[in-house]
């Protein structure tokens, strides 16, 4: 509403700066190999692999992320025939799955929480990698299944310390961050007390219960925060309710730190988020482990190891806040450096 | 009057122009008004809700967030619009989270309701928010099913109270600006219209005013040329229309004057020719009276020695006469009677052609009025032994109405011409009936001989005067000429004809046709059969004598028989009980009359009627044998005819049997009556005496009209003769006198005028002297007897019964009547209240008028006399009176020659005129009054 949304990304669509990279990954992996035991033992030369890429629906975004794998499974067996020479992808929604689909595939990757439900439900004992997993508060998510704890899961959602980290970067040199947080969603208090330590901030949190509250609770969070933090949290955070909070947050002259692009380009200064690319990217890092030996790696959810930083110049400029690069914020937040 | 204005021509033209303005203005005003003002109303509509929306979309973070003091710095901004008086917050539950009140900006200010002067506009807030997306993956920002915030689409509302004042200040305004629109508006339309109009109907008025003028015949009159266009044009036009009727009225002028002028010329050319015609007119009436009066001086000193002549050829006829003297009488005899025909001629052919013949309408008998003249001319006809036969049709009319004397005239005429170029043969006289209707019938009589005939090309000019067939028959047979003009004159003058079918050597046929009325009194009956029950026995050798006979005895109803001729065994002849023969002349002389009718008379027991074509006297009463044979001679009178049958079939009557020739009062005797006869001739003195002496009359003379008065006066006289023209007095006069003079006397003596005067003055004198009779020179005995013996008998007839049946004379001018209206109409245009009053005041003006004349003429101021009567000639003539009218002529004339005696004469006739006028106005009013 007061922004026009306009995010730069990290990525702009420039591939050779992703293949530099996805080379040293590689080679790091390749060097990891010979390196951490096990690994290189457990290893086992599949010369083609066939991989199933299941997805939850027929959103633009899976296909983003499936031609994403598809890429990097090429520089993956490209760049490590010894351990596959070919890796055949398929994909498809679980409706459209042909009879006896799991027989066939070397691994499994699901995209979204219903395609690892899919996949949970009808007992699939291959190889799976569950992608793209929100972490949903909900008492019955996902996050609590124990199917999830014991396979390759990799959350939607960032780290709380990467947001909190932007978050602090984005308040042009305020220390509060609030957040508003539902009452099922309230993140642990450990975990906000660690954070404000090792960050040096203040975290307030405002719990609302019902929507009505949402406004009050916003508008007392925001006298005495310097950000707003949003996570993904739906009680709190939706279509119908963020043009409200932005609003009521450019009033108070309080920056929003998001938690997707969208929300940037919606009104948020900045979010840490993981495109389809940095998704793919660790798709097939976990995937490849899974390739190359038969042994299972750690499993368990993961989040993101991939991550990129929106930011919106015209909210930071409206709000007076100077901010540096995506790149730059996206370094001192992988490394940890944070003013 | 104010609707007097309304009607003109610029009060239409003004309303014509405002009338459409204001019917257009007023309802286009009025829907401006009303549409601006429903715009006002809509935008202050809009305005205060988007207000509302507007301070809706401010409060939305307000409200989201509850927060006043965001919700009051958000709205202040609502406070420029100066008319917002009150901001109200609420949230779903419709309760107050905020309110802001534009006087003081208290959130917690006073109440204001929503009154009159204010409108409250709501608006809802968050209710339009778009939703927004704030996911990268489908599942990253999933709604949870239960605690999902649903995002309420509202969050509040907010009231917005704005203060209606500007509303209503703009509406007047509004209402004013355009009503001050209109107002002026109209006023323009009203002075634009004003300008327009006059402009218009200025040059129309002015146009107007100028055309009045112009009718008026102002033709000078010219507009100023101020206008523009058509109106110029118009102007323009109408100045050149203008200048041209002028000059056209001014040419025409002249050419009046002209044409006056001319006409001016011309009227005295034409007064000058008038007065000449005048002249000439007067010239030609006195040529014409001096002509009437040669001819009445004429005719009188004329006809006064024939008279003499012819009365004193018939005394020596009676006396003891050897036959040469007998002979030498009748020569006289005849030569007198012949010149007096040819006079009689003369002065028939004068009255014919310069007066006017009035027929005279009485009733008569048509067997009388042929018979006469045939039994008259019968003698001459058996003189040449011609037969002359009568025939009367029998569908003719016993009784017509007409004139006696005139048809007489033409029969004889042509009897006598017939007789006289018809040397062997016969004449033949019919009387038919061409056709007939109920009131009236053609009556057609021909006279056929046996002459010598007409040419063809004679038959052209037959009827002109004086002209005979030709110059030898005008030698051989003498005559004047004049008889078939005058036949023909007296037919056309009773609106009839005369036509000829004649040639050479084959005798002549004359047809006269005449139309008279019929006579539906008791004398025209027919005669009753009179010997029903009797027959007799015709025996004549001319078939058409014998057929006329035959005819006459059916009409006294005998059964006939005719035949040529007879034996005396005839068996027919004893069933008769009468035997009438006819015998010709040559029969009669050669003796076979005497002895056929000895015969019949002596084989049969029967009597015997003897008709002879002879006038002698011896030879018809040689015939006579008393109480058998009887005699008459043809053509049979019925007079005659009915008393010889009378004595025929009554018994032991003695009968005196004679001829009658002639119509002749079986009584004439005047024994023991005393008879005054006044005359200056001597001559007509002594026949008149001797006339009388024989009938046993006391005659007693006077040369002069004193003389005559003396007598009258001292002895008491059964009759008066007076001759008219006498000298010093006057037979009138002296009647006059003498009627004063035995005006005490019981009865005054009848006095009978003689006078060979033709002209019509006389008999008006005669009448206006009470003259009882009039007798025209010269007259038959029988004539004189027939005047007189029924005055001394004591009756007295009308004028026109006792006067002398031939050569009577009728002046025209004395036939104009004494008032002519419709000549009076005429003059006056057929006004005839103009014409009453003309006449009324001419009438009350004339005695003093004719007074006046006569003192002019007493002083014997001619020159005077002549003026006042040209100047009452000219006012007869203009007022209907032509008796006046040409009365007034002769003093006139007379006056010029300044002969006192005649000019009184004339003005005697011009006083009588005038009497006679003035007793008309007086019957007249008489009549009105009744």
């Amino acid at each position: 509403m007061f922004t026009d949304g306009k995010l730069t990304a990290l990525r702009t669509g420039n591939t050779l700066p992703v293949l530099g990279r996805f080379c040293r990954v590689l080679l790091l992996l390749f060097l990891a190999q010979h390196f951490i035991a096990g690994y290189a033992y457990s290893r086992e030369v599949e010369k083609k692999q066939n991989v199933l890429i299941i997805k939850s629906g027929n959103a633009t975004v899976y296909d983003k992320v499936i031609s994403a794998i598809e890429r990097y499974f090429i520089l993956y067996y490209e760049s490590h025939p010894d351990i596959c020479t070919k890796v055949d992808t398929t994909s498809s929604i679980p409706t459209n799955l042909k009879p006896e689909w799991s027989k066939h595939s070397d691994l499994i990757i699901t995209l979204g929480s219903k395609a690892a439900k899919f996949t949970r439900n009808h007992g699939v004992t291959n190889k799976t990698v569950h992608a793209m997993i929100p972490m949903l508060p909900d008492k019955k998510s996902n996050i609590r299944d124990r199917h999830f704890q014991e396979t390759d899961t990799i959350y939607l959602n960032q780290p709380l310390e990467r947001s909190l980290r932007l978050a602090k970067l984005s308040t042009g040199g305020g220390k509060r961050i609030g957040i508003l947080v539902h009452k099922n969603n309230r993140p642990a208090e450990s975990i906000l007390r660690k954070s404000e330590n090792k960050l040096g901030i203040t975290i307030t949190l405002a719990e609302v219960v019902n929507s009505k509250e949402l406004g009050s609770k916003l508008g007392k969070l925001l006298e005495s925060s310097d950000v707003l933090l949003a996570l993904p949290d739906a009680n709190i955070h939706n279509r119908k309710t963020i043009s409200n909070i932005l609003t009521s947050t450019y009033r108070k002259q309080v920056p929003v730190v998001g938690f997707s692009a969208a929300y940037v380009k919606a009104g948020a200064i900045s979010a840490v988020h993981s495109t389809p690319d940095d998704i793919a990217r660790h798709i097939v890092d976990v995937s490849a482990s899974h390739l190359s030996t038969k042994t299972n790696l750690i499993k368990g959810p993961k989040y993101p190891k991939y991550f990129s930083v929106s930011v919106n110049r015209k909210v930071a400029r409206s709000l007076g806040i100077k901010l540096p690069s995506e790149t730059h914020l996206r370094d001192q937040i992988s490394a940890g450096k944070t003013p | 009057m104010i609707l007097n204005q309304f009607k003109t021509f610029r009060t239409q033209a003004l309303i014509a122009g405002l009338l459409p303005a204001i019917a257009l203005a007023v309802p286009l005003i009025t829907y401006l008004i009303n549409t601006q003002l429903d715009n006002l109303f809509d935008a202050f509509n809009e305005r205060g809700q988007a207000i509302a929306n507007e301070a809706a979309a401010l409060s939305t973070t307000g409200l989201f967030t509850r927060d006043s003091a965001t919700l009051k710095t958000n709205l202040k901004s609502i406070f420029r619009h100066s008319d917002v008086s009150e901001i109200r917050v609420l949230d779903e539950s419709n309760n107050t989270l905020a309110k802001i009140n534009s006087h003081s900006n208290n959130p917690m200010a006073g109440n204001i309701n929503s009154t009159d002067n204010h409108i409250i506009f709501r608006a809802h807030v968050g209710r339009e928010i778009m939703p927004i997306d704030v996911s990268d993956y489908p599942e990253q920002s999933e709604e949870p099913e239960i605690t999902a915030l649903s995002g309420t689409t509202s969050l509040g509302s907010v009231a917005i109270t704005i203060s209606t004042k500007r509303l209503l200040a703009n509406k007047r305004r509004i209402m004013r600006n355009s009503l001050l629109i209109l107002w002026f508006g109209l006023i323009g339309t009203i002075l634009f219209s004003l300008a327009l109009s006059k402009r218009v109907t200025g040059p129309i008025s002015r146009l107007t005013k100028a055309v009045v003028k112009m009718r008026a015949g102002d033709f000078s009159t010219l507009i100023p040329e101020k206008s523009y266009r058509e109106i110029a044009s118009l102007e323009e036009s109408f100045n050149t229309m203008a200048r041209e009727l002028k000059l056209s009225q001014e040419t025409m002028q002249q050419q009046i004057n002209q044409a006056t002028s001319d006409l001016t010329q011309t009227m005295e050319a034409l007064e000058i020719q008038n007065v000449e015609l005048d002249l000439a007119r007067k010239r030609a009436l006195m040529a014409s009276h001096v002509k009437s009066e040669f001819l009445a001086n004429m005719s009188h000193e004329i006809r006064t020695p024939m008279n003499g002549v012819l009365g004193f050829a018939n005394l020596l006829k009676k006396m003891n006469l050897d036959k040469k003297q007998k002979d030498v009488v009748n020569t006289i005899t005849k030569s007198a009677t012949n010149l007096l025909e040819i006079i009689n001629h003369i002065l028939d052919y004068s009255k014919l052609e310069y007066g006017r013949l009035e027929p005279d309408s009485s009733s008569f008998s048509v067997t009388e009025c042929f018979e006469d003249p045939v039994v008259l001319l019968a003698p001459s006809a058996q003189d040449k032994e011609l037969e002359l036969v009568l025939m009367v049709y029998s569908d003719v009319p016993d009784r017509l109405i007409g004139d006696l004397t005139r048809i007489r005239q033409i029969l004889v005429n042509l009897l006598s011409n017939a007789i006289k170029f018809t040397h062997t043969g016969e004449v033949i006289v019919r009387v038919m009936l061409e056709r007939e209707t109920d009131s009236e019938c053609t009556l057609s009589f021909t006279v056929t001989d046996t002459g010598i005939g007409i040419d063809h090309d004679a038959q052209e000019h037959l009827f002109r005067a004086f002209q005979q067939a030709d110059t030898s028959t005008s030698r051989m047979y003498g005559g004047t000429g004049l008889g078939l003009s005058i036949s023909r004159k007296l037919a056309q003058s009773m609106g009839g004809s005369i036509k000829v079918d004649s040639a050479r050597g084959q005798g002549s046929c004359f047809r006269v046709t005449l139309t008279l009325k019929k006579d539906d009194t008791e004398s025209n009956k027919p005669q009753s059969a009179q010997f029903y029950n009797k027959s007799c026995l015709i025996i004549d050798q001319h078939k058409l004598s014998r057929l006329s006979i035959k005819h006459q005895f059916l009409k006294r109803g005998f059964l006939t028989k005719d035949l040529e001729t007879v034996d005396t065994d005839e068996p027919i002849l004893s069933l008769t009980d009468l035997i009438v023969c006819g015998f010709t002349k040559d029969e009669i002389t050669s003796g076979y009359a005497d002895i056929t009718a000895k015969g019949f008379l002596t084989s049969f027991n029967l009597p015997v009627l003897v008709l002879l074509s002879a006038s002698d006297r011896n030879t018809i009463e040689n015939f006579h044998i008393d109480n058998t044979i009887w005699s008459l001679s043809k053509p049979l009178g019925s007079e005659t005819l009915d008393n010889i049958l009378k004595e025929i079939f009554s018994a032991g009557e003695a009968h005196d049997h004679s001829t009658i020739a002639s119509n002749i009062d079986s009584d004439t005797s005047l024994k023991g009556k005393r008879i005054l006869v006044v005359d200056d001739n001597h001559i007509n003195l002594e026949l008149m005496n001797i006339l009388l002496s024989e009938k046993g009359a006391i005659v007693s003379e006077a040369n002069i009209g004193s003389e005559a008065i003396d007598l009258a006066t001292k002895n008491q006289f059964d009759l008066i003769l007076m001759d008219v023209h006498m000298p010093k007095l006057k037979g009138t006069d002296a009647a006059k006198r003498i009627l004063e003079n035995c005006a005490n006397r019981s009865n005054s003596p009848p006095i009978v005028a003689l006078t060979a005067d033709v002209v019509p003055e006389t008999r008006n004198e005669v009448i206006a002297a009470g003259m009882d009779g009039y007798l025209l020179k010269p007259y038959t005995e029988s004539q004189l007897m027939n005047v007189i013996l029924p005055l001394l008998r004591g009756e007295k007839p009308q004028l026109a019964q006792t006067m002398a049946t031939t050569n009577e004379s009728v002046d025209s001018d004395a036939d104009l009547p004494i008032r002519d209206e419709e000549k009076a109409l005429n003059i006056a245009g057929g006004n005839k209240k103009l014409v009453d009053e003309m006449f009324k005041q001419f009438c009350n003006e004339l005695p003093e008028q004719a007074g006046v004349i006569r003192g002019n003429h007493a002083a014997r101021q001619w020159d005077d006399l002549r003026e006042n009567v040209h100047r009452l000639h000219g006012a007869t003539s203009i007022c209907g009176v032509p008796a006046l009218n040409l009365a007034v002529t002769h003093p006139e004339a007379a006056s010029k020659s300044r002969d006192e005696a005649k000019t009184l004469e004339k003005l005697q006739r011009f006083n009588q005129e005038v009497g006679r006028l003035l007793d008309f106005r007086d019957r007249k009013q008489e009549q009105h009054s009744d």
